[in-house]
C-alpha cells in the first residue's frame, strides 16, 4: 500500500470530486424515476404472480402493465430509463422467424438484444457497463397453457408464485477463467456431449456459445467507446479515466482479470450482463472474491486502500443496490473477516444511500469490524448494511440436507435469502402461501359442521393448508418442467458448479447440486392471533357464533364495531405471552412440516420462509378483514412481525415472541424494526448501541435484522411534499430491500407509517 | 409491598448508561411547571382519556356511579370534579379510552418485567432507573427491589429531584450505583414559584450525597431542564456551576443540560390540564451551546457538561 497515504480501517478518504459527481448522478437517477421497478398489480404482490407477465412488470413492450395500473416498488431496478422501448424490439430473430420454447431460440435473441444494447462510458467513470431495456421488453416471456391454468387455480386456493430465484452464482469461477475461458469450458464440454450422442446437452451448450461470444462482444464495444473517447477529450484526467477504461475492458475482453480494477470491471460486466436477462440474484461473499487481486495489486504498489475503496463504491452506484454480502466463516469454521471486507463497507460508507449489502455475523465475528458496520448502519440510516446471522443460516441448510463442504459457503443473496455459493438453485423469492385463505376456508367448514371446540376445529385447518400447499406444489411442479425452455439462466449458469458440466440450464432438473423451493408465508402472525381469538371467544367463551364472525369479517365489521374491539382485545402475538406464542409455535410448526411432506420434481421439498415482502400492504383488499379484529383497509402483518402497534410491552417482550421459532428450521425470517431518531439523541456511539441490540437479538436465535431510523411523523409530511429537499435522500429499508421513500408507491408509504416507531422501547 | 408504577420504558438510552429499563413510581413532592410527567405527580390512582378513539358507545356511562361520564360530540366527557376515579369504567371501554394511569406491582412482578430485558443490560453495559414522579418518596419498595436487582448483579440508578428526607438517600445509598439529581432553580424564590417547594432541602441533600459518595464507586450526574426564561438563564446556569465546583466533594460523573420540548402538551390535554407554554417553545441547538459555553468556563473539565434531548433538527 501506498504508505502516504494516512488510512486506517473504518476511516475512508471521503469522496473526490470525481466520486462525488457520480454519486450525484446516481442519485438523480434515483430521484428521477430512472431506476423504478414495477409489478403488474396487486395480485402479484400477494401471490407473487400476475397472471398476466411471467415476469415483473416489464418497464415497456408488449408485456407490460398500463402506466396507471401497475405498482411502483421504488427503486429498486438495475435498469437506468431512458424512455422508449427497446429500439429494435421489432427485428427480434423470435419475431422476425419463429419462437419457440428452447435454449437456442432464447439464446439467439439474448444475443441480438445484447449486440443491440448500447455500450456507453460516462464521464468520470472508472468502471463502466449500464442498460435500459430488459429482454423481457422484447421477447416473449410466458408459460405455456398448462401451466397458467394450475396457476389460476392455485391463487383460488391461496397460493401462487413465479421462479426467479435470488440464487447466487460463483463468480470466482468467472473471475478465474474470463469469458475466453468459460468459453473454452463450454467447447470442452460441447465436444464430450457431441461424442457421447447427447444431443440435448450439446444443443444447450450450442446455445450457450451464442450467448458468451455476445458478451465478450459487447465487452469489446466498450474498450472501443472508450478508445474513440479517450481519443477525442481534450481534458487530461477524463482522457485518462477513458483510457484506463479502454484498458481495462479490453484486457478482458476474452482474458480472465489480473488486477483488482479489471476484476471490479469483471463484476460489473456480469451483473449487467445477467441482469438484463430480466432479473437479478446474490452474487456472493465480495470479500473473499476481491481479497487475493487487493493483496496482490497493494503489495505490488499499484493500487493504494483509497483507489480500492473507489472503485467498489463505482460498482455499487453502477449496479444501484446489489446483493453482495461480507463476513460469515470460512471453510475451516474461522472469522472470514478480512481487509478486503473492511474495503467493502468502507466503499460503502464513502457513498451512503440505497443499497443491499449483507453483513453475516457469527459470535466470533471481528469486534471492530462488527462495531463498524453497526456504526456504518446508524450513521447512513438506510438500513445498510443488512445484519443476518451466518450461523443460523448455515445451520438451516445443514437441516435441510446440505452436505457440510458446501454448507460454510453461504451468502447472504437477496431481502432474506441465502444459499450455497454456485451450487444452490433454491427457487427462492417469488413463491407466495397465503395462509389466510386456508384458515377463512376453514372457518366456512367449522360454521357447516357445527364444530364447537377448537380441537377439532384445527383438522379442518389441516386439511385446508394440506390443498393448498398440495396445489402449490403441482404449480411449482408444472413450472419447472417448462422453466429451462421458457426463460433460461444462461448467463448465470456460466458461473455455476454443475450446470456447464452437465449441459444443463441452472434452472433446469438438477443442474445443480441443490434444488429446493422456498415459499413465502404471508399473514402468519394474523392468523396466530385470528386463531387465538377464534380459540377464546367463538370456542371458548362461546360469546360469538362461527357464523356471526364469518358475517362480521365478511361485510369488514359493519355495524359490528364492539365485537370486533373484543377481537381485538385479545391477547396478541410479539408480547411474550405463552399462550399465543404456543399458538404462534403450532401455527408456523404446521406450515413448516406440510411444506417439508412435498416434494417437487427435482426430488427436493418445500421449505417454508417467514416473510414477505410486500403482499402484507395490498392484502387488505384481496382477502378482506380478519378475526384477529383487522380491518379489510388495513395491511396484514409484515413477514412474521407483530401487527403493527399490537406488539406493546417492549422490544424484549416482542425478541422473545419472535424467537420462540427455531429459525434453523425456516429459510429466514427477518426481524424489522423502526427506531425513532430520539433513540439515538445525544448518543456519541450510536454503533455501540445498534451492535448491542443485534447481538441481543443474534443471541436469542435471530436470524436477520433490518433496521430503519426513522420519525414516521416527518414520513407523513414526506408522503404530502415530496418535493421537499430535506425528503430527496431518505432511504428506507422497505423489508428486504432499500428504496427512496418518495419514490415508492403511496400504499407503501400508508403501510410503512403505520409501522411501530420505537423512541423508548 | 406495592409500588404504584405509572409508566415502564424499556430500552432507554436516556437515563443511565446502556440499555435501561425505568421504572415510574407514581407520586412527587414537587409540582414544577413544566413537568414532563403530570401523570405521575399524584399519590393516588388517576384515569385518563384519549377522546379520539371514542366510538361512543355508551357503556362507560352506565356504569359511573358517580355520574360524571357523558358522550359528547367530541367522544366521551369526563367531569373531574365528580370522578373518584373508581374505575368501574375502564374495563367496560373496548376502544380504550378511558385507562387508569398505572398500577400496582409485586415486587415479583416488577422483576419479572425487568429479567426479561437483561440480556441487553448485560449486552449493553445498562441496568435499572428507578424514576417517577420521585421514587425516594417510597423508600422501603424501593430498598427491596433495589437489594433484588444487585443479587441480580443489575446495575441501578435512582432519578430523584432531592426534595425527600434524607433517610431515604441513606437507605437506597447501599444499593445504588448512580443518583440522577436533578438540579432546576437556585434562587429560592423562584424555585418555590415554578416547583411549589424551597430548593433548601434539595442542595442540603446534594451536599450529604456528595459526601457520602465521595470514596465510593457510586457516581452522580446532575441534571438542568433548560426551561425557557426559567431556568436556562445565565444566572442561573452560573449559580448552578457554582453550587458544583464550591459544594461537592467531588466532581459528578455529568452535568446534562437537558433542552426544553413542549411534548408533555399531549399528556395535559388528556388529564385536562393546562399546560402553560406555547406549542412551539423549544430550546435551540444555539442557544443550548450558549449555556453550554457559559458553563464550561467554570471548569476544567469540558467533557463533563453534555447537552441531551434536542428534539430540534
Amino acid at each position: 500500500m501506498n504508505q502516504t497515504e494516512n488510512y486506517y480501517r473504518g476511516n475512508p478518504v471521503p469522496a473526490d470530486s470525481r466520486m462525488q459527481a457520480l454519486i450525484r448522478r446516481s442519485h438523480k437517477l434515483a430521484i428521477e424515476h430512472k431506476r423504478d421497478i414495477y409489478v403488474d398489480n396487486a395480485e402479484f404482490l400477494v401471490y407473487h404472480w400476475s397472471g398476466e407477465a411471467a415476469a415483473f412488470s416489464p418497464n415497456t413492450g408488449e408485456q407490460a402493465a398500463s402506466v396507471n395500473k401497475r405498482i411502483n416498488l421504488g427503486d429498486h431496478n438495475a435498469r437506468i430509463d431512458i424512455g422508449g422501448e427497446f429500439p429494435y424490439a421489432d427485428a427480434m430473430p423470435s419475431r422476425v422467424n419463429n419462437f419457440e420454447y428452447s435454449a437456442k431460440n432464447w439464446a439467439v435473441d439474448y444475443a441480438f438484444f445484447l449486440d443491440h444494447s448500447p455500450a456507453e462510458v460516462h464521464a468520470n467513470e472508472k468502471i463502466a457497463g449500464e442498460f435500459h431495456w430488459m429482454l423481457e421488453e422484447a421477447r416473449f416471456f410466458q408459460y405455456p397453457d398448462s401451466q397458467r391454468e394450475l396457476g389460476k387455480a392455485a391463487r383460488k386456493l391461496g397460493a401462487g408464485g413465479i421462479s426467479f430465484t435470488h440464487t447466487a452464482p460463483d463468480l470466482s469461477i468467472g473471475l478465474a477463467l474470463g469469458w475466453g475461458g468459460l468459453l473454452n469450458k463450454v467447447k470442452n464440454n460441447l465436444e464430450k456431449f457431441k461424442k457421447h450422442g447427447n444431443d440435448s446437452s450439446a444443443a444447450y451448450l450450442e446455445a450457450q456459445v451464442l450467448v458468451i461470444e455476445a458478451i465478450m462482444r459487447y465487452v469489446e464495444r466498450h474498450a472501443e467507446k472508450a478508445e474513440e473517447l479517450a481519443k477525442k477529450e481534450k481534458n487530461e484526467p477524463q482522457k485518462r479515466n477513458y483510457e484506463f477504461v479502454a484498458a481495462n475492458t479490453r484486457a478482458i475482453v476474452s482474458n480472465a482479470p489480473e488486477t483488482y480494477s479489471q476484476a471490479v470491471q469483471w463484476l460489473q460486466f456480469f451483473t449487467t450482463v445477467e441482469r438484463i436477462n430480466g432479473h437479478g440474484n446474490g452474487y456472493g461473499r465480495l470479500d473473499r472474491l476481491l481479497i487475493d487481486f487487493f493483496n496482490k495489486d497493494t503489495g505490488a504498489g499499484i493500487l493504494t486502500r483509497t483507489e480500492a475503496v473507489y472503485l467498489l463504491a463505482e460498482l455499487y452506484l453502477k449496479y444501484g443496490g446489489n446483493y453482495w454480502s461480507f463476513g460469515g466463516r470460512d471453510i475451516n469454521g474461522n472469522d472470514a473477516v478480512n481487509e478486503m471486507s473492511w474495503v467493502c463497507l468502507e466503499a460503502y460508507d464513502i457513498t451512503g444511500g440505497y443499497n443491499h449489502l449483507g453483513l453475516m455475523w457469527h459470535e466470533d465475528t471481528d469486534k471492530d469490524f462488527f462495531l463498524y458496520a453497526c456504526d456504518v448502519l446508524a450513521r447512513h440510516n438506510c438500513g445498510t448494511p443488512t445484519l443476518v446471522n451466518y450461523d443460523i443460516m448455515k445451520k438451516s441448510q445443514l437441516r435441510s440436507g446440505v452436505e457440510e463442504e458446501d454448507a460454510w459457503n453461504i451468502s447472504y443473496s437477496g431481502c432474506q435469502w441465502y444459499c450455497v455459493v454456485g451450487k444452490e438453485y433454491n427457487d427462492q423469492d417469488l413463491n407466495s402461501f397465503v395462509l389466510v385463505q386456508p384458515m377463512q376456508r376453514a372457518m366456512e367448514r367449522a360454521a357447516d359442521e357445527n364444530i364447537t371446540d377448537f380441537e377439532s376445529f384445527w383438522p379442518l385447518y389441516d386439511e385446508e393448508v394440506e390443498k393448498t400447499a398440495e396445489i402449490l406444489k403441482d404449480f411449482k411442479n408444472e413450472t419447472y418442467l417448462w422453466q429451462s425452455r421458457v426463460w433460461p439462466e444462461m448467463v448465470t449458469s456460466l458461473c455455476m458448479h454443475g450446470p456447464l458440466e452437465k449441459g444443463r440450464d441452472v434452472t433446469d432438473s438438477r443442474a445443480v447440486k441443490y434444488n429446493y423451493t422456498s415459499v413465502n408465508i404471508l399473514g402468519v402472525p394474523n392468523v396466530v392471533d385470528s386463531l387465538y381469538a377464534m380459540k377464546k371467544l367463538v370456542f371458548e367463551e362461546r360469546k360469538y357464533t362461527m357464523s356471526e364472525l364469518i358475517n362480521a369479517v365478511k361485510t369488514d365489521w359493519a355495524d359490528k364495531e364492539l365485537m370486533r374491539l373484543d377481537f381485538l382485545n385479545q391477547a396478541k402475538f410479539g408480547n411474550d405471552i405463552a399462550d399465543v406464542d404456543a399458538m404462534m409455535l403450532r401455527v408456523a410448526e404446521h406450515i413448516r412440516e406440510t411444506l417439508e411432506s412435498k416434494r417437487n420434481n427435482k426430488g427436493y421439498w418445500f421449505r417454508p420462509s417467514l416473510f414477505q415482502y410486500m403482499g402484507h400492504t395490498y392484502a387488505g383488499k384481496l382477502l378482506g378483514a380478519t378475526p384477529d379484529g383487522r380491518k379489510a383497509s388495513e395491511p396484514l402483518a409484515h413477514g412474521n412481525n407483530p401487527m403493527h402497534g399490537r406488539n406493546t410491552r417492549g422490544m424484549a417482550a416482542t425478541m422473545k415472541s419472535f424467537c420462540v421459532l427455531d429459525f434453523s428450521r425456516y429459510q429466514g425470517g427477518s426481524f424489522q424494526v423502526e427506531l425513532h431518531p430520539s433513540f439515538f439523541a445525544d448518543k456519541t456511539n450510536k454503533g455501540k448501541l445498534v451492535s448491542d441490540f443485534a447481538k441481543v437479538f443474534f443471541n436469542m436465535g435471530g436470524v436477520q435484522i433490518n433496521l430503519n431510523t426513522v420519525d414516521l411523523n416527518k414520513l407523513k409530511d414526506a408522503m404530502e411534499n415530496p418535493e421537499k429537499e430535506e425528503y430527496r435522500e431518505l432511504v428506507v429499508k422497505v423489508t428486504g430491500y432499500s428504496a427512496h421513500f418518495v419514490v415508492m408507491d403511496r400504499k407503501f408509504q400508508e403501510e410503512f407509517i403505520k409501522r411501530v416507531n420505537y423512541s423508548s422501547l | 409491598m406495592q409500588p404504584f408504577i405509572f409508566d415502564i420504558h424499556k430500552l432507554s438510552t436516556h437515563d443511565g448508561p446502556g440499555f435501561r429499563t425505568v421504572l415510574f413510581f407514581k407520586g412527587c413532592p414537587l409540582r414544577c411547571q413544566w413537568c414532563h410527567n403530570p401523570e405521575g405527580r399524584e399519590l393516588n390512582q388517576e384515569i385518563w382519556i384519549f377522546p379520539d378513539r371514542c366510538i361512543r358507545c355508551g357503556q362507560c356511562v352506565t356504569v359511573c356511579p358517580a355520574g360524571s361520564l357523558s358522550v359528547g360530540d367530541k367522544g366521551i366527557e369526563l367531569k373531574r370534579s365528580r370522578c373518584t376515579a373508581c374505575e368501574f369504567c375502564c374495563p367496560t371501554c373496548r376502544a380504550k379510552v378511558i385507562l387508569p394511569i398505572g398500577k400496582k406491582y409485586s415486587i415479583d412482578d416488577l422483576m419479572t418485567e425487568i429479567m426479561r430485558e437483561k440480556p441487553f443490560m448485560d449486552q449493553s453495559g445498562g441496568g435499572v432507573t428507578l424514576s417517577g414522579g420521585e421514587v425516594l418518596l417510597f423508600p422501603e419498595a424501593a430498598v427491596e427491589l433495589l437489594k433484588r436487582l444487585k443479587t441480580e448483579n443489575i446495575h441501578t440508578a435512582i432519578d430523584t429531584c432531592g426534595a425527600v428526607p434524607v433517610s431515604a438517600i441513606d437507605a437506597v445509598l447501599p444499593y445504588t450505583d448512580l443518583f440522577l439529581y436533578d438540579l432546576k432553580v437556585m434562587d429560592d424564590k423562584l424555585h418555590r414559584i415554578y416547583t411549589g417547594k424551597s430548593n433548601k432541602n434539595i442542595l442540603e441533600n446534594l451536599i450529604y450525597l456528595s459526601a457520602k459518595t465521595a470514596n465510593s464507586a457510586t457516581k452522580i450526574i446532575i441534571r438542568t431542564p433548560l426551561v425557557p426564561d426559567i431556568s436556562d438563564t445565565f444566572d442561573n446556569i452560573r449559580a448552578i456551576a457554582f453550587f458544583i465546583s464550591t459544594q461537592m466533594q467531588v466532581l459528578p460523573e455529568q452535568w446534562e443540560l437537558c433542552a426544553f420540548n413542549p411534548l408533555p402538551f399531549e399528556k395535559y390535554r388528556r388529564l385536562d390540564l393546562p399546560w402553560k407554554y406555547p406549542h412551539n417553545l423549544m430550546n435551540t441547538a444555539e442557544d443550548v451551546q450558549k449555556i453550554r459555553n457559559e458553563a464550561i468556563q467554570y471548569f476544567e473539565n469540558k467533557d463533563f457538561i453534555r447537552i441531551t434531548g434536542l428534539t430540534a433538527n
